[in-house]
């Protein structure tokens, strides 16, 4: 874990491993990337998530079938149809952190897995056909246009602050696939779906 | 009764806002919530791409179902609170005027997970989110598939929208909101497909028994809300056609079914000594034969005389069919003098041999005749009406409480709420 202060107000910040990218000023709401150095490079601000209400919250502790973890950070996605949350999770055991979505109240700890092969263009994707990315024959049961609406806490990832993206989500083979176009990258996440006594929060 | 402006102890109120088109407080209790209602102006608060939307909206009808808002309810094991509430009409692609509509309710455990309680034409049915389906083809797919391999039969598909919604929602939803819905049932379990041209929702769930129900709201509820039950109604159907038919072969048996005269004797002389015979050519065998015995002597008062009926069959068999009973009695009953007699008495056997048959008829020598004149009848091939009247009877009422219980007139529709 490291101290390190924003430059922007002055607030306390603390890197909680060695995997965060981006964290983000709970007070300025001011993102910043994480150097190797003891100084943040200041980024965009973006919104804050400090009023929205969910059942989750930043430095939350718990475990996913026994194994401890750390809410790290939220970010909150905006489409057509409304918003959805993602949590950023850090493992007690050192493994690098991981994606958690709550629909409807049931969980998935979603994993990012580097793409190998060709996808198809978003554009050529419809709701209800199958597509395939990696090994993976995904059910398209959702396809949407969404953009960034806000962050609170640190990310292992960089998340785009602004521009739009198109995701696509379905199911293969008892696993929750979702395949987001952003603008300069292609990211594929494999969840896998929570039973409701899973996750213990402390 | 807590009420969603207070939140419960499971569900707490995360939020409280004001109203944008009136200024009243709407409470929020799910952090998930895309669409509020208010309770004052009844204003739909939705969330959008750029903000949150504001449908003036509109009250819906009140439903016949005991449910409210707010309203804690044993369902599936769990206390479950009553969030939202959307009503949907759907209607006959092939013929648009044909229009029906049903109410689902948004429920949520104090785990956070949530269910749908949707009253339709059915009953009572809870469902939840089915994450892991498909592939799944909308428009033709004959099953849908689970991903636990169970496949379910598609039975119906058809347009729907959405008339109003109330309380609080997971999800953005506007009046208006049009989609496809798919059906599926495999037995109690029941699958339904919501697609619209950005997602396919596959939902899945079972009715409610009637001690679920009457658990949840109540034993009326319970009566009043259990489907109909199509083996009530099969067995109702089976049993009221064959009351319809045993009427008409009552009827037919009383009109037509008296048989043939085979024999008339105006004037047998019986004694107690002597057997009067008569030779009975009988060719029905398995048909009932009736013999009607008339006294034609004067029976004195109080006394009783019995015939003994015999039959001998072609092989030569004996058998005692009848005993005919002729009285005549007298007495006072509170001061007026009465005076009964049976003169007139019928008898029925059914032959098991075709041919010659020997009747033989003999006093009774304990009777207060020792001779008499008896005038009787016989005719054969006879249907009986008696047992096709009690046939009709019992199962008449049979009948009706498989009606009653197939049908629950009363019962509670989705469609009586407008």
């Amino acid at each position: 874990m490291r101290q390190v202060s924003c430059t922007s107000c002055g607030g306390a910040l603390q890197i909680e491993n060695q995997f965060i990218r981006v964290v983000v000023c709970p007070y300025c709401a001011t993102n910043y990337l994480v150097s190797g150095g003891d100084t943040l490079a200041p980024g965009r601000t973006g919104a804050s998530l400090v009023d929205a209400p969910s059942r989750l919250q930043i430095g939350a502790r718990g475990a996913l079938r026994g194994r401890g973890l750390t809410v790290l950070g939220r970010a909150r996605y905006r489409y057509d149809g409304g918003f959805w949350d993602e949590w950023q999770v850090g493992w007690d055991d050192g493994a690098p952190p991981d994606w958690l979505e709550e629909d409807e109240g049931y969980w998935t700890l979603y994993r990012r897995e580097r793409l190998r092969g060709p996808v198809p263009p978003p554009d050529t994707v419809q709701v209800g056909s199958t597509v395939q990315a990696n090994t993976h024959p995904v059910f398209v049961t959702e396809k949407r246009r969404g953009h960034l609406e806000g962050t609170e806490g640190q990310f292992a990832s960089t998340l785009p602050l602004r521009g739009e993206f198109v995701y696509i989500q379905g199911g293969a083979a008892g696993r929750t696939v979702c395949l987001t176009y952003w603008q300069d990258e292609i990211e594929l996440s494999v969840g896998d779906d929570l039973d409701h006594t899973d996750l213990v929060l402390s | 009764m807590t009420t969603i402006e207070s939140g419960t102890p499971s569900w707490p109120v995360l939020r409280r806002l004001a109203c944008p088109n009136c200024g009243a407080t709407v409470s929020q209790v799910t952090a998930q919530a895309q669409t509020l209602t208010c309770g004052s102006c009844h204003a739909t608060l939705s969330e959008g791409p750029d903000g949150v939307d504001i449908d003036p909206g509109a009250q819906l009808p009140t439903p016949r179902i005991p449910i409210q808002l707010g309203q804690t309810l044993p369902l599936d094991g769990y206390p479950q609170v009553v969030l939202g509430r959307v009503r949907y009409q759907g209607w006959d692609p092939a013929d648009p005027s044909d229009q029906w509509a049903w109410d689902e309710w948004l429920v949520g455990r104090p785990d956070g997970r949530l269910s749908w309680l949707t009253h339709d034409e059915n009953g009572l049915s809870l469902s939840a989110k089915v994450r892991q389906w498909g592939p799944f083809d909308v428009y033709r797919g004959p099953v849908i598939p689970l991903g636990d391999g169970r496949q379910v039969p598609v039975v119906e598909r058809y347009p729907a929208r959405v008339l109003g919604v109330d309380g609080e929602l997971t999800s953005r939803v506007r009046r208006g909101d049009e989609l496809l819905l798919v059906e599926g049932r495999l037995g109690d379990t029941r699958c339904d497909v919501e697609a619209t041209a950005n997602e396919l929702d596959c939902s899945c769930g079972r009715l409610l028994d009637d001690d679920e129900i009457e658990a949840a709201f109540g034993a009326e509820a319970a009566e009043r809300l259990t489907p109909p039950r199509p083996l009530s109604l099969l067995i109702a159907g089976v049993v009221l056609g064959s009351v319809v038919i045993a009427l008409i072969m009552a009827g037919a048996s009383a009109l037509y079914g008296r048989g043939r005269v085979i024999l008339a004797e105006e004037s047998a002389a019986v004694t107690v000594t002597t057997p009067w015979t008569a030779e009975l050519d009988l060719n029905h065998p398995g048909r009932p034969v009736q013999i009607e015995f008339t006294l034609l002597d004067y029976l004195p008062k109080n006394t009783y005389s019995d015939l003994d009926v015999s039959i001998i069959s072609p092989d030569g068999t004996d058998t005692l069919i009848s005993t005919p009973d002729f009285w005549h009695e007298t007495g006072i009953d509170e001061g007026e003098h009465w005076d009964e007699e049976q003169h007139v008495v019928r008898s029925t056997f059914v032959p098991a041999q075709q041919g010659r048959h020997t009747l033989l008829l003999e006093l009774d020598p304990e009777g207060a005749l020792p001779a008499a004149s008896v005038r009787l009848q016989v005719r054969d091939a006879h249907l009986w009406t008696t047992p096709w009247l009690i046939f009709a009877g019992v199962a008449g009422v049979i009948g009706v409480i498989a009606l009653i219980r197939g049908a629950r007139s009363a019962r509670w529709l989705p469609e009586d709420e407008d």
